[in-house]
């Protein structure tokens, strides 16, 4: 059973984040260890890992990078250990300069700071788009290309967030 | 995790930090990222007239043993032809910081680095 038939969801990038948070909490209701406290060692271990696999899969599901990389490993294409590099000179000159940014801001710069976050978090929005448009479409590698994309823009997010912390905590 | 002793030095004492300028034609510059880290490195080798690596510059932004990788590389590369550069491997690079295996990726991205910047300088120059 896949993680999106666990959770009795189409197996589409679009997911309705209500249901998923609803079905993860119907899901460990009905798995806790504690409903199964007086079971026998086997049916106690199988709960145990069910909850595991419920919690795996909710991490996967709610999370849009993970969720693309689990639906391209359910089409063949597995990029989730991957050592490969990315060359895009223009996409890595841009991140370049972004990092460059975030590594000047100040705390003076609170203003600039929050429109640079929303302008990433709109081209993060915007990549979601063509991921999920590629996946539809059953381009595998585009799809791959995109997610690749889209993982150096979260880390932008997480530095951003960390600059934030830094700067305004 | 523990960073190795030389990972540490170079991270804390980066050698030749910085850029060239890339629309030199003696300059090669190598752009890789990481998408497993996301990680960007940027390679920059100057090379002078007898295809000589003269200096060479990094700028890396991503954990220390990215950083380390890259510095350890612009030292490596120095007095070095392009043909001899070409064959440092990601392996040299591993075994020389000693690189814990989830780590590996980082020294992947260097030797990519190196070859990125050949290719930029034969392009170039073609």
């Amino acid at each position: 059973m896949n993680y999106f038939e666990l959770f009795s969801l189409p197996a589409v990038f679009s997911v309705d984040k209500t249901q998923l948070s609803q079905t993860y909490r119907d899901l460990q209701k009905q798995y806790h260890p504690d409903k199964f406290a007086m079971q026998d060692d086997s049916t106690r271990l199988k709960a145990m890992q069910k909850s595991t696999e419920i919690n795996d899969a909710f991490q996967t599901l709610k999370d849009s990078c993970l969720r693309a990389q689990y639906l391209l490993k359910l089409s063949g294409l597995d990029i989730e250990l991957e050592q490969r590099t990315l060359q895009d000179t223009g996409f890595l000159m841009q991140q370049m300069e972004w990092r460059e940014k975030i590594a000047d801001f100040t705390a003076d710069d609170e203003d600039e700071i929050e429109d640079f976050n929303k302008e990433i978090s709109a081209l993060v929005k915007g990549l979601e788009t063509e991921i999920e448009a590629a996946l539809e479409a059953k381009q595998l590698e585009q799809t791959a290309t995109f997610v690749r994309k889209l993982k150096f823009m979260l880390k932008l997010q997480v530095e951003i967030e960390l600059l934030e912390e830094k700067l305004f905590d | 995790m523990a960073y190795s002793e030389k990972v540490i030095d170079h991270y804390e004492n980066p050698r030749n930090v910085g850029s060239f300028d890339k629309d030199d034609k003696s300059v090669a510059t190598g752009m890789v990222g990481a998408p497993a880290c996301g990680d960007v490195m940027k390679l920059q080798l100057k090379i002078d007239a007898n295809g000589i690596i003269e200096d060479a510059k990094f700028k890396t932004y991503g954990c220390g043993s990215a950083i380390a990788s890259s510095s350890l590389v612009t030292e490596w590369v120095k007095g070095k032809s392009l043909e001899d550069a070409a064959k440092i491997s990601n392996t040299d690079i591993s075994a020389e910081l000693a690189l814990p295996p989830v780590k590996i990726h980082c020294s992947i991205l260097a030797e990519d680095a190196i070859k990125a910047a050949i290719e930029d300088y034969k392009s170039k120059n073609a």
